[in-house]
């Protein structure tokens, strides 16, 4: 038996290595085969301009982006889509700035083996995270969502939230196939000669290792209430770092930012799980799952 | 594209400028073309983007202004990932005006050198440049300007550019430097025949992230994969 081939919600995964959304795009040189499955990046229906620039900078062990959803809109993805279409299990991340978007771009979108609800984007004004902060709306979006879609339907939260259990019971209730824990954290980055912010957007959205302690408690926390599986996201950098997420609870990781600095962390991070199920003898990754108790 | 773990070959610092060397056996480079280059330690996260500066025999060069956090350890280290040649090759000119203000000139030097006549304006504080780029004077005419006059003509790189396009006015012009010199370039020759070699902080490098926009007549642009070379009509200034 394949010790990393999992199931989520009906999607059948050959690792549960998934790459980020956001981080690549169909042309850009990574290589998806290594990943169970590539989510794209943020679509809507008629597409974005994006942010002013500069939309990215270095923090200490980590990244910040005021990218602001910059796309071409469904249409565009799909066409797109039929170019990449078979290398490895394709999942889109759809955003909206009413329900109804959300509900007519999953129900537009083809040759996608599933589908993230981004409700967690810390980059735009009109959409995104004002949705992921209500439980209300994300169970509305979800179900709206569900109702069009034919493959699992994931919803991606926002760590930035006091009722993140609220939120994810929320979309549980609605129907989500699982949970992805979480985007980016708000932050903000000031250039001290001039006193100004540095993102052209003001502020931004924090993500790569500096950010992993905080997202693993999330995973850990929603592992208690959650009957869904949780796929986690949240600055991974290393094989070591996926075991972390999963004895907190997570059936599933995606690596973002990582692979800005090694365009191979992924095939990296998968010898090294394989490496690492193969000495410790354990039979498939997800049996260390949740171990963790309180301390 | 190639990408892998190495160590530089030479590393070498004259007052406030690194050249750093690496064996290559990659695809080469093309005039326009840049490298991320990656430390290992993680507190500087992000890659860094940086022109070729030059490339024979199998050795690439970069040249380096330390200016911040990345810039300042490179002669403290030795491993380095590097990814490239990544955006897309300027375009072809068999002539042309090269405008470098300050380390500007590095990407401007691989091109010249690949450009069967130049007149190439290098403008800085001080004589630091001729150190590194002193071959070139074999092959074109080479003009050094410092505002001071402390080396070279007194004045600006734009200056002697005006006085040249008097008589070529059909020239190709390619400038790469500070915004307000590639602002004074544009102006002087109305963008006719012009490139400019723009900068934006970078993610990916590789058109994956949309982190190194700009912005232009035709939108947004990104920095990686629709340049970094781009026509200076279509340039809009900040
Ligand atoms: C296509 C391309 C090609 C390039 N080629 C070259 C090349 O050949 N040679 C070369 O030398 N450079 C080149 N550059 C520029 C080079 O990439 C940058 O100099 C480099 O990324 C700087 O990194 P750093 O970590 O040293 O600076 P950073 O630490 O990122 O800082 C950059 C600047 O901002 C300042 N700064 C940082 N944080 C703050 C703050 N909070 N408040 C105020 N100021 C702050 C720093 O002091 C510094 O001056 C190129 C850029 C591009 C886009
Ligand atoms: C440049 C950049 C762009 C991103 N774009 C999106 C996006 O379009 N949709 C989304 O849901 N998340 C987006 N994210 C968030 C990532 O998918 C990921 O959840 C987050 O960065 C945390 O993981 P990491 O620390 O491994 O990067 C983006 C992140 C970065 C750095
Ligand atoms: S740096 Fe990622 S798109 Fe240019």
């Amino acid at each position: 038996m394949n010790k990393l081939h999992i199931n989520i919600g009906g999607l059948g995964l050959k690792n549960p290595l998934l790459l980020a959304s956001g981080v690549w795009d169909m042309d850009s040189p990574v290589e998806i085969e290594t990943y169970g499955a590539v989510i794209l990046k943020g679509v809507n229906l008629k597409g974005r301009k994006g942010n002013p620039p500069p939309r990215i900078y270095d923090i200490q062990c980590g990244v910040i982006n005021s990218i602001g959803l910059e796309n071409g809109g469904v249409d565009e993805l799909n066409r797109k889509i039929e170019k990449i279409k078979g290398r490895t299990k394709l999942i889109a991340n759809i955003f909206g700035s009413t329900i109804e978007e959300y509900r007519d771009v999953a129900e537009r979108l083809k040759g996608i083996d599933g589908i993230e609800i981004n409700v967690s984007c810390p980059n735009v004004k009109d959409s995104g995270i004002a949705f992921g902060r209500s439980p209300e709306y994300v169970e509305k979006i979800t179900a709206q969502v569900k109702k069009v879609s034919d493959v699992p339907v994931f919803v991606k939260l926002t760590p930035d939230t006091d009722r993140l259990e609220d939120i994810a019971l929320a979309a549980e209730k609605a129907g989500a196939d699982a949970v992805v824990c979480a985007n980016t954290y708000t932050g903000m980055v000031i250039d001290i000669n001039t006193g100004k912010p540095i993102l052209g957007g003001t502020t931004g959205g924090v993500s790569g290792p500096c950010i992993k302690p905080l997202t693993v408690y999330r995973v850990w926390k929603l592992r208690k209430i959650l009957k869904i599986p949780i796929i986690a996201s949240g600055g991974i950098a290393s094989w070591q770092d996926v075991i972390e997420y999963i004895m907190a609870g997570a059936n599933a990781v995606e690596i973002g930012s990582i692979i800005f600095r090694n365009l191979e962390a992924g095939r990296e991070i998968i010898s090294g799980l394989n490496k690492y199920l193969e000495e410790k003898n354990i039979h498939h990754i997800l049996d260390i799952r949740g171990g963790v108790h309180d301390g | 594209m190639k990408y892998k773990r190495i160590q530089p070959i030479v590393k070498q610092q004259n007052r406030d400028l690194v050249k750093v060397e690496f064996k290559w056996d990659g695809e080469p480079p093309m005039p326009g073309q840049f490298f991320m280059l990656t430390l290992e330690r993680l507190d500087i996260f992000l890659p860094r983007p940086f022109s070729v500066f030059d490339f024979q025999n199998g050795v690439l060069s970069f040249l380096i202004k330390p200016i911040g956090r990345f810039t300042n350890l490179i002669m403290n280290t030795d491993d380095f990932h590097i990814m490239g040649p990544l955006g897309n090759p300027a375009p072809f000119a068999t002539s042309g005006i090269f405008v470098g203000g300050g380390i500007g000139v590095a990407p401007l030097h691989f091109h010249a050198k690949q450009t069967e006549n130049f007149i190439f304006i290098a403008g800085s504080l001080t004589d630091d440049l001729r150190f590194f780029i002193s071959d070139l004077e074999k092959r074109g005419r080479v003009i050094y300007t410092t505002e001071d006059g402390s080396y070279g003509v007194k004045g600006l790189a734009t200056e002697p550019l005006e006085e040249i396009l008097k008589e070529k006015r059909e020239i190709t012009v390619f400038a790469c430097g500070p915004v307000p010199m590639l602002e004074k370039v544009k102006e002087i020759t109305g963008g006719r025949n012009t490139y400019l070699y723009m900068e934006q902080v970078m993610g990916c490098g590789t058109g994956g992230c949309k982190g190194c926009a700009i912005k232009t007549t035709d939108g947004y642009k990104m920095v990686c994969s629709d340049g970094p070379v781009f026509n200076a009509v279509e340039v809009i200034f900040e």
